[in-house]
C-alpha cells in the first residue's frame, strides 16, 4: 500500500491559449469591463474621455505606490505605511520648493525621492535584520512618519499659487493626449515588470514569498533582497509625494492619509498574493483600474465617500478570500510546502 | 566528472572525494551530533543509516553548507574547507535532495531548476527564457524525467517534485550527490526509477551518500556502509562486511532495559477499541484495542500514518470512515473537545509547536488544559493555579526555579514533562504519547518513562507512537506495526526481537 501518484510521465502540456485564458489577468480584464459597463448606463457622463482621463489620472500614483507594496507582498511581507510615506514626502517637497523656487524642479523629485527611500530603508533595516514582522513595523512607521509629518506641517498648508510654476507642470503635460502622470507610471510599471518577470533577482523575490525556507536552502539572500523591497517601496512612495503635490497643488499633513488601503485594495485585487510568490504587475495596472473605475463611477452616480471606504474594504476582503480559497485547494491535494 | 580516477570497487589507496572527520554540531542544547566522519570515494555508493534523531539530517546539511560545524574538519579533493553557504558546496560538485522537497510552488518547473543553476542571461542581463526552458528540459532528461517546463510547481504532485528536487540537484558538474531520505514519499515503481539513475551516476564516478533506513534498498545499491546512532557514526564499513540483521543490531544498539524498566501491571478491560479506521491517504483498515493499564505501542517509520491515526482518535483530523468504541460504546469525536470529555489525552510529536505555549510561564502552561476546573464564574483563581502547577512540579520532577519560569527556558526533556502534566491535570482514562521523548536525553527519557508506567499502573490506556525502537519495545505491553498507512503484525509477547519488528516496519513482513 503506498501514496500511488498513476504516472511518472505527464501528457507535454495544455495548449497556450487555454494557459492564457485561465490567467487571473484575463478575468480581471473581464471585472474591468464589466464594471466600465455598467457605470456607463448608470450615468451618462461615464464614458466620456474626460472621465477616462480622469481615472488614468487617478489610478496612476496608485499604481507608482502599488509597484512598490508589490514588490514587498512578493517577499511575503507588507507595506502599510506607504501612505505616510508618500504624505510626509509630498510635504517635504512641496515646502521645499516653496522654500527654493530658484532650484530646478528636478532637485526636488530628487530630494523628495530621497527621502522616501530613507524612510523604506528603515522599515527595511529593521524588518531585515530585527526579523520582526513586517506588519507591526509598518504599523508603527505609519504612525511615526505621519507624527513627523504632522509637526513638519502644523496647520501649514501648501497651496498652488505658492508653489512654483514647474511644479504643476510635472503633473500637467501631455504627450499625445496621454497625461504625463499616466506616462510616468507607465515607464516605471515597464521597468518594473522586466525587472519581476524578466531578471533572475527579480525572480527570486517571488521565490522568497513562495517558500522562504526553500530559498534558505538555495542560498538566496533573502534578508538584502527583503530590505530593497521596502527600499524601493519608500523610493516610489517619494516619486508619488511629488506627483501629489503637482496633481493636486494643495498640501496638507493630512496628504494620502488612508491611502495605503486605497493602495493595497489595488494591489491584491489585481492578484499579488498577500503569501507572496504570485502576482504580475499587468495585475497590479488592472487592479489600480478597477479601484479607480469604482471610485470615479459611485462619486459620478453620487454615492457618499463613506460608501467607497467601505467598498474598498470589502474589496480587500473578496481578493484575499478567493486567493485563499485557490491556495486551500492547491493544499488539499497535498502539494504545497 | 571531476577528477579522472576510474574507480570501481576502490582500494584503500583511492583518493577520498570528501571525508568528514570528527565533526560536531550543537543546537542550542540539543547535540546533533558529535565525533561524526565519514569518508566518500568516487564511483561509490554510501549509505549513512541511522534512527530517526541520529543526526544524519545535520551531517547532510553541513555538507550542503547549510549549516556550520561547531568542531571537527571537512576536506574535500584533498583541501581541509569550509562551506560557508549553498552556493559554496554547489561549486565545490556538492548536490542535495532534500528530504523534503525545496521547491517554490509559485514558480514553473523551469524557474525551479534554474535557481539551483547559474541562470542563462540575454546581452541585456535579462533572463533567456529560451535558454531556461531548454535548459530544463536537458536537466530532465538527464534523469528521463518529462514535466512541462512551464508547469506550476504546486500543480505536481508529491512524487513529481521528488524528482524535481533530483533534478534540481544534478548538474554536469556533480562530483557527489547527497539523497537524503529520498523514497519516502515514491511508490516501489519511481523507486527502482531513481535506482537506476544512482546506478548510472555511480558508472560516471559520482560520489553518492544515500541517507535512508529503507534496508532493502541499501543492500541493492550500497558499496559502503555507515551506521550512525544518537549522533554519532559507530560503525563504517565495506557493504559486504554487513548483513541486514548486523546493520539492525548497529542501528538498534543495545538493549536499554535499565534505562526503560518496564513496570508490572494488573491488565484491565478493553477500554479503548478502533474499528476499520480509515482515512484515505493517510490510513486505512486500523484496527486495535488497549486494555486498561496497558502500553500499546505502535511501531513504523516516518510517514507510516501512526501519527495520523492518533489524530484521528482525538479528534483533530476527520475520519473517512470506522469508529471509536470507549468501555465498549461506540463515541462521537469530532473535535478535540469532544475526545477531552471522554477522558482522552493526546500529547503531540511536536512539543514546541502543538504542545506547549513556549512564551508563558510552567503555571500557565500546566492550567491551560483545566482552566475551567480552576475558574470560578469565568475567571481564573490564581491560587489554585498555583496550588496545581507546585503539585505537579513536585510529582513530575520538572527541574526549575519555580511555577513562573517561562518554558522556553526548560531543558527539552523538562518541557516534556510539563506538557505531560498538563494533560495528567486533566485526570485522563487514555493516554496517547506521540514521540515524546523526540530531542531529548537519555536521562530524561528515562524520567519521562518512568512518569509514563505510573500512569498505566493508575490505570490509564496508552497509545505510545515512539521513532525510537528500542524505547518503544522496552516500555510496551504489545506492538502494532504499520507500514504506508497499512496496519501489520502485532506482537504480543515481551520481549520483543527488534530485528522481526523492523523487518516488519519497512515493509518486509
Amino acid at each position: 500500500m503506498s501514496l500511488q501518484t498513476e504516472t511518472l510521465q505527464k501528457p507535454a502540456s495544455q495548449p497556450s491559449w487555454k494557459r492564457f485564458v485561465a490567467r487571473r489577468e484575463i478575468s480581471l480584464l473581464a471585472v474591468l469591463a464589466f464594471l466600465f459597463i455598467v457605470f456607463s448606463v448608470l450615468s451618462d457622463r461615464f464614458a466620456s474621455v474626460n472621465t477616462v482621463g480622469q481615472i488614468l489620472n487617478n489610478m496612476a500614483i496608485v499604481v507608482i505606490v502599488g509597484i512598490g507594496l508589490a514588490l514587498v507582498l512578493l517577499t511575503r511581507n507588507i507595506d502599510v505605511s506607504v501612505g505616510s510615506m508618500v504624505g510626509l514626502t509630498a510635504y517635504f517637497a512641496a515646502d521645499f520648493a516653496v522654500k527654493n523656487p530658484q532650484l530646478p524642479i528636478i532637485i526636488v523629485v530628487l530630494a523628495s525621492c530621497l527621502l522616501g527611500l530613507v524612510l523604506g530603508s528603515i522599515n527595511g533595516i529593521i524588518i531585515a535584520t530585527l526579523r520582526v514582522p513586517s506588519i507591526m513595523v509598518t504599523l508603527g512607521t505609519l504612525y511615526i512618519y505621519r507624527g513627523i509629518d504632522s509637526i513638519l506641517a502644523g496647520s501649514n498648508q501648501v497651496t498652488a499659487q505658492s508653489l512654483p510654476s514647474g511644479y504643476g507642470d510635472l503633473a500637467s503635460w501631455s504627450l499625445f493626449g496621454i497625461p504625463g502622470l499616466v506616462l510616468y507610471a507607465f515607464v516605471i510599471a515597464f521597468a518594473a515588470h522586466i525587472f519581476i518577470r524578466h531578471t533572475f533577482t527579480g525572480r527570486s523575490f517571488l521565490a522568497i514569498g513562495s517558500n522562504p525556507l526553500a530559498a534558505d536552502k538555495m542560498g538566496i539572500p533573502a534578508k538584502r533582497r527583503i530590505f530593497v523591497a521596502f527600499a524601493i517601496s519608500g523610493l516610489l512612495c517619494g516619486l508619488a509625494g511629488v506627483l501629489w503635490g503637482a496633481r493636486y497643488g494643495t498640501v496638507d499633513s493630512s496628504v494620502a492619509s488612508g491611502y495605503e488601503i486605497v493602495v493595497l485594495a489595488a494591489v491584491v485585487v489585481g492578484g499579488i498574493s498577500v503569501n507572496g510568490g504570485s502576482g504580475t504587475i499587468g495585475g497590479v495596472i488592472i487592479g489600480a483600474a478597477i479601484l479607480s473605475v469604482i471610485s470615479t463611477g459611485l462619486a459620478l452616480v453620487n454615492v457618499s465617500q463613506f460608501w467607497l471606504q467601505a467598498i474598498q474594504g470589502a474589496v480587500i476582503i473578496a481578493a484575499i478570500v478567493s486567493d485563499s480559497i485557490i491556495r486551500t485547494r492547491v493544499e488539499a491535494r497535498g502539494v504545497k510546502a | 566528472m571531476t577528477e579522472s580516477i576510474a574507480v570501481t570497487g576502490h582500494e584503500a589507496t583511492a583518493t577520498p572525494l570528501v571525508s568528514v572527520a570528527g565533526v560536531s554540531k550543537r543546537f542550542g542544547g540539543v547535540i546533533a551530533i558529535k565525533r561524526t566522519d565519514i569518508t566518500l570515494y568516487p564511483g561509490e555508493v554510501h549509505a549513512l543509516l541511522g534512527e530517526n534523531g541520529a543526526g544524519k539530517s545535520t551531517l547532510v546539511n553541513i555538507l550542503a553548507g547549510i549549516v556550520q560545524p561547531d568542531a571537527g574538519t571537512l576536506t574535500v579533493n584533498g583541501d581541509t574547507i569550509t562551506i560557508h553557504n549553498p552556493h559554496a558546496a554547489r561549486a565545490l560538485g556538492i548536490s542535495v535532495v532534500h528530504q523534503h522537497p525545496v521547491v517554490f510552488p509559485d514558480l514553473t518547473v523551469a524557474e525551479n531548476i534554474m535557481f539551483a543553476a547559474a541562470p542563462p542571461r540575454t546581452s541585456l542581463h535579462t533572463l533567456d527564457w529560451k535558454a531556461v526552458q531548454a535548459n530544463s528540459i536537458r536537466a530532465m532528461e538527464r534523469l528521463q524525467v518529462k514535466l512541462d517546463p512551464r508547469e506550476l510547481v504546486q500543480n505536481l504532485s508529491a512524487a513529481d517534485q521528488q524528482l524535481l528536487e533530483i533534478v534540481k540537484a544534478l548538474s554536469d558538474d556533480t562530483a557527489l550527490l547527497i539523497l537524503d531520505e529520498p523514497t519516502a514519499a515514491l511508490s516501489k515503481h519511481e523507486v527502482d526509477h531513481l535506482m537506476e539513475v544512482i546506478r548510472r551516476l555511480k558508472s560516471q564516478g559520482v560520489a553518492i551518500l544515500f541517507v535512508g533506513h529503507r534496508l532493502d534498498e541499501v543492500f541493492e545499491l550500497a558499496d559502503r556502509v555507515t551506521v550512525s546512532r544518537d549522533g554519532t557514526t559507530i560503525i563504517s564499513g565495506p557493504a559486504a562486511e554487513f548483513t541486514p540483521e548486523s546493520v539492525v543490531t548497529h542501528l538498534v544498539g543495545r538493549t536499554l532495559e535499565s534505562v526503560f524498566p518496564k513496570e508490572d501491571v494488573e491488565l484491565g478491560d478493553v477500554h479503548l477499541e478502533v474499528r476499520d479506521f480509515t482515512r484515505k491517504g493517510a490510513y486505512e483498515n486500523v484496527n486495535f484495542t488497549v486494555r486498561k493499564g496497558e502500553i500499546l505501542g505502535l511501531a513504523g517509520l516516518v510517514g507510516a500514518g501512526r501519527t495520523e491515526i492518533s489524530r484521528g482518535i482525538f479528534g483533530l483530523d476527520p475520519v473517512d470512515s470506522g469508529e471509536v468504541l470507549i468501555g465498549g460504546k461506540p463515541v462521537r469525536i469530532v473535535g478535540p473537545g469532544d475526545a477531552m470529555k471522554h477522558k482522552i489525552a493526546y500529547v503531540p510529536e511536536d512539543r514546541t509547536r502543538e504542545g506547549a505555549v513556549l512564551e508563558q510561564s510552567i503555571s500557565f502552561n500546566l492550567s491551560l488544559a483545566v482552566l475551567d476546573t480552576l475558574s470560578s464564574f469565568g475567571l481564573v483563581k490564581s491560587k489554585s493555579d498555583r496550588e496545581l502547577s507546585a503539585d505537579y512540579i513536585k510529582r513530575l520532577g520538572v527541574r526549575t526555579s519555580g511555577p513562573e519560569q517561562l518554558i522556553s527556558a526548560l531543558s527539552g526533556g523538562n518541557q516534556q514533562k510539563v506538557v505531560l502534566g498538563k494533560w495528567l491535570a486533566t485526570n485522563p482514562e487514555i493516554l496517547i504519547l506521540d514521540d515524546p521523548t523526540k530531542g531529548v536525553d537519555v536521562g530524561a527519557k528515562s524520567e519521562v518513562y518512568k512518569i509514563v508506567g505510573r500512569m498505566a499502573q493508575a490505570g490509564l490506556a496508552i497509545i505510545l507512537i515512539s521513532n525510537e525502537l528500542e524505547e518503544l519495545l522496552s516500555v510496551s505491553d504489545r506492538v502494532i506495526t504499520f507500514y504506508r498507512g497499512a496496519q501489520g503484525r502485532e506482537f504480543t509477547e515481551r520481549p520483543f526481537d527488534s530485528e522481526t519488528v523492523l523487518a516488519s516496519m519497512t515493509g518486509q513482513h
